[in-house]
């Protein structure tokens, strides 16, 4: 047996019987039941499908998981069903509430303080608690990319540049198996760069599919340690080809190759490059392995 | 068992199954046919857009909720979409027992396709359109995530990734003073194991993951046909190079160990705290080997030759790892305050041996025959630390308004050690770089009834950089509205522009970036909806530059000039429901372009859970450069819904 095949089997098992183990703490003492139903038999009937509906486990009275959600039930119920004696979680103390259950449990989860909620998007600006019969994935009031873009004007017009990442959704409807744009960026995360969604491993969320580009590569291309991704490609669409920032490749190079101070990396390609010639005009006819290299440290292959 | 026969095993199995078991059954299917008819460049229809003919299943989405009687799950959601000919097929199985186990699959596949006549393509100017590099590959991924005990004190956590990335390509090679198509084949495997346990207790809860992934990856390379010219059909020296013969194999493996550590937790009901912390640490050995006949020239040996062997040997080792910590506080009500702080390290140690011989050489007189061995031996290194430390501030005073701030630094330390042996040119590949920024931003939303608007400002200052194109100096403005009445009438808009500059001597770097959009929403009556919009993008970016030759200093200028228009209208009578629209793009910059978009969808229903929709679409790309990229496509599709519940 390996030494993998070991560590795994041994964590395996340890965690198996740990978790065994605990299975029996944390069962909540059952409370006074509201019965809701009664009055919102709708609500009630539509909610059995609901993610929700199982919170407190399948034992649980239906009429109880209400009053995970909503408190005041009880004097709700006795002033013939008063509108302001029952809280409807909303803004900030209803993503509170929500996160109670909620709450991250990897990097890659939900940030209270992130900066939808910075700009006042909470939890129900785009999920629906109480959707109704159909229940959509993840409760979303949309679905996926097209929900997104209703406030993100300026991303969706960049998906209709000739080309982009494969999100047709939210573009012209086309297709529904794309990417979509929680495919590389937390909803629930920060902006910028600490908002992309990354890897088990900590990686960008351009490598999760780039698997190609990750190396390490003994010849590394510096600007993608510098600068990343985004000092060459424009991730959301592009007018120019493979989704580059320039239309012409040799531009695009010697932007940085062209060294006119000593304080930059960039070398300077050598004078056999005659820029006249459609050749040295299209650098990666030579210059193949733009994203590093392990045998030529001019990334010729 | 391939992804694919997996993917419709479980799709299978599943659908038979589950309706039997079911308490709650919800579903909807849509399954058809489309075909493409397609006048001008193919290749470039398809590099857009992936779409050709064939049956696909455009969508399945099943739910399944059984609270009582089945011990196996209580829910099961399963969806599909784009599985046939879809250019983007993907699978998601999400099944689990509350408080039990919670199982997680998706299943994704994607066609990557790249066939461009202008993009690396030095013949171009010879009336050859067929560019250098092309892809046909496919990328499939299959992600297994399952947690035991959901929601208890702990819960041990077990993944499985699978990603593929496979198929043929044309590459080039530079190789004895001249460039070659080679035909690639790639075969590329990437494993991953994942184990770990979540926890949750005393209001803290978190995961420790511990992962192997394995990365392993074949790529077999010969001289395509018709190719042995090269593309410089010129004679070097009075001496044509030719190759009748080359191939070349490269394997890759790299073993990446890693660790994933997140915690979270509130104190004193106001306070919220997170810490991460991500280690990885890959490994990688290539071996090379490669093969060419035919008749070459080299400056470097000054020597012409029939042939030459290659074996090389790389390895380098990439330590990364980051950390994170921050906390969240909420002062008063209606005000809180964030701050972070985050460090993050990554170093390469890489070492390469290259056996090249080459056979039968002589020298440019003629002189001298032979066979010549070269040996290069390569240590690269480079590190790079970086910390960050931001604080944020956020009020909402009244409900109508939201005020927030921050301020943050950045400090950049890299160094970089090239292999001194096999620089050409000396200057500008390592040294030690340091770059602090400081960032300071601040914005404001207010709402006023049906009309709400905002605005951000951001500003970055940096005292150094690292490559040309970074700014010492960078502003982004951003400002939207959005006015809604009721549910008749809704507009947004949006605008933003980025300056970013770098004066420094000999760089001169200027950056703008200007966009604006809006879109209109109208729904005259509950059946009909009338949507438009604009957009308009615009860049200008200057900064010095230095041809090599003939050698000159140039001010390199890039423009864009985008104005995206498009419209469309829906509506539904009774059974019938249908939507036109259209929207065109157009580039006025440097590489200027008109794409237009049309389309037609209509759904009749048979029954309530029965029917039919179509789309006809037409896509039309105008290059002004290049007409040889054109084309006028039209796609046509028909598919059968049934849904119920």
């Amino acid at each position: 047996m390996s030494t993998l095949a070991k560590t795994l089997a041994t964590l395996g098992v340890s965690a198996l019987l740990v978790s065994t183990a605990a299975l029996a703490v944390g069962e909540e003492a059952a409370a006074d039941i509201v019965p809701c139903g009664d009055c919102h038999d709708t609500v009630a009937a539509a909610f059995a499908v609901n993610p929700h509906a199982r919170a407190l486990g399948r034992e649980a009275d239906p009429n109880a998981v209400c009053a995970s959600c909503h408190s005041g039930g009880a004097e709700h119920a006795e002033a013939a069903g008063d509108k302001a004696l029952i809280d409807i979680p909303k803004g900030t103390a209803g993503a509170t509430l929500c996160l109670s259950c909620h709450a991250g449990k990897n990097h890659n989860d939900i940030d209270a303080k992130g900066v939808h909620a910075t700009h006042g998007v909470h939890c129900e600006s785009c999920h629906s608690m109480h959707p109704g019969e159909r229940v959509p994935e993840s409760l979303l009031i949309k679905s996926g990319s097209s929900l997104c873009v209703a406030c993100h004007l300026d991303v969706a017009g960049s998906f209709r540049k000739p080309y982009t990442h494969p999100m047709h959704e939210s573009v012209d409807g086309a297709g529904k198996a794309g990417m979509q744009c929680a495919s590389c960026h937390n909803p629930h995360g920060r902006g910028g760069e600490p908002g992309l969604v990354r890897s088990k491993a900590g990686e960008i969320a351009c490598l999760g599919c780039h698997t190609d580009k990750r190396g390490p590569f003994v010849f590394s291309h510096m600007s993608l340690e510098t600068a990343g991704c985004l000092g060459c490609h424009e991730p959301h669409g592009s007018v120019n080809p493979m989704m580059l920032t320039r239309s012409r490749v040799a531009q695009l190079c010697l932007e940085c190759h062209s060294p006119t101070s000593s304080t930059t990396v960039g070398s300077r390609p050598p004078s056999l490059h005659d820029l006249r010639s459609p050749r040295y005009q299209n650098c990666t006819t030579c210059h193949t392995a733009v994203h590093g290299s392990n045998s030529s440290a001019l990334l010729l292959r | 068992m391939k992804a694919r026969q997996l993917a419709v095993l479980v799709l299978a199995s599943v659908a038979l199954a589950a309706p039997l078991a079911a308490q709650n059954l919800q579903y909807d299917l849509a399954i058809g046919y489309q075909w493409v008819d397609l006048d001008g460049n193919p290749d470039v229809y398809r590099t857009q857009t992936g779409e050709k003919d064939g049956f696909r299943l455009d969508s399945l989405n099943l739910l399944l909720t059984d609270t009582k009687g089945t011990p196996g799950y209580d829910r099961l959601r399963l969806s599909a979409a784009g599985l046939g000919s879809g250019p983007d097929q993907r699978l998601r199985l999400d099944v689990g027992r509350s408080k039990l186990y919670s199982l997680r699959l998706n299943y994704a596949r994607h066609e990557v396709f790249s066939s461009l006549p202008g993009y690396a393509n030095p013949l171009l100017g010879s009336g050859i359109w067929a560019g250098q590099h092309t892809l046909d590959r496919r990328r499939q991924t299959i992600d297994l995530d399952v947690e035991l005990f959901p929601n208890r004190m702990l819960t041990p956590v077990f993944g499985y990734s699978r990603h593929t990335y496979r198929g043929p390509a044309r590459t080039t090679l530079h190789f004895g003073q001249d460039e070659f198509r080679l035909a690639s084949d790639l075969d590329e495997t990437v494993a991953e194991y994942r184990i770990g346990l979540g926890f949750a207790a005393g209001g803290f809860r978190g995961s420790v993951v511990q992962g192997w992934r394995s990365f392993d990856s074949v790529n077999s390379m010969t001289l395509a046909p018709g190719a042995g010219d090269g593309n410089n059909l010129r004679p070097v020296l009075g001496t044509p190079v030719v190759s009748d013969h080359m191939t070349l194999r490269t394997r890759s493996r790299v073993d990446t160990p890693f660790l994933n550590a997140y915690v979270t937790g509130r104190l004193l009901d106001r306070v919220r705290l997170v810490g991460s912390f991500v280690r990885s640490d890959a490994e990688s050995e290539v071996d090379e080997t490669g093969e060419m006949t035919g008749h070459f020239a080299s400056f470097a040996l000054q020597r012409f030759f029939g042939g030459a062997t290659q074996v090389g040997a790389g390895k380098a080792e990439n330590l990364n790892w980051r950390g994170e910590g921050r906390v969240e506080v909420e002062v008063v009500r209606g005000v809180d305050l964030v701050a972070g702080f985050r460090t993050s390290h990554r170093e390469l140690d890489g070492h390469s041996l290259v056996t090249e011989r080459y056979l039968d050489t002589v020298n440019f007189s003629g002189a001298l025959p032979g066979d010549i061995t070269q040996v290069l031996r390569a240590t690269t290194a480079w590190e790079r630390d970086e910390d960050l430390v931001e604080a944020k501030l956020v009020a909402s005073p009244v409900a109508w308004l939201r005020l927030w701030g921050s301020a943050g630094k950045i400090d950049q330390d890299i160094t970089i050690t090239p292999a001194l042996a096999e620089i050409v040119v000396p200057g500008n590949q390592g040294g030690v770089f340091e770059r602090d920024i400081d960032r300071v931003s601040g914005g404001a939303e207010l709402t006023f009834g049906a009309i709400a608007f905002g605005g951000d400002w951001t500003k970055d200052d940096s005292d150094q950089t690292v490559v040309r194109t970074d700014f010492t100096e960078r502003t982004r403005l951003r400002g939207r509205i959005t006015v809604k009445l009721s549910d008749l009438l809704r507009v947004r808009g949006v605008a933003e522009k980025i300056e970013s500059s770098n004066p420094t001597q000999g760089i001169g770097y200027n950056g703008e970036v200007k966009h604006w959009g809006a879109n209109l929403e109208l729904k005259p009556i509950e059946a009909v909806t009338i949507r438009g919009g604009y957009d308009s993008y615009r860049s200008d970016s200057r900064i010095n530059a230095f041809v090599p030759y003939p050698p000159a200093p140039t001010r390199s200028r890039y423009r864009e000039d985008g104005t995206n228009v498009e419209g469309s209208i829906s509506a539904m009578l009774g059974r019938f429901t249908f939507g036109v629209g259209a929207n065109r793009y157009t580039n006025d910059g440097d590489f200027e372009f008109d794409l237009d978009s049309r389309y037609l969808r209509f759904d009749v229903g048979i029954t309530d859970q029965l029917g039919v929709y179509g789309q006809i679409e037409r896509r039309t790309y105008d290059e002004k450069a290049l007409p040889a990229a054109d084309f006028e496509a039209d796609r046509y599709g028909l598919f059968l819904r049934w849904n119920g519940k």
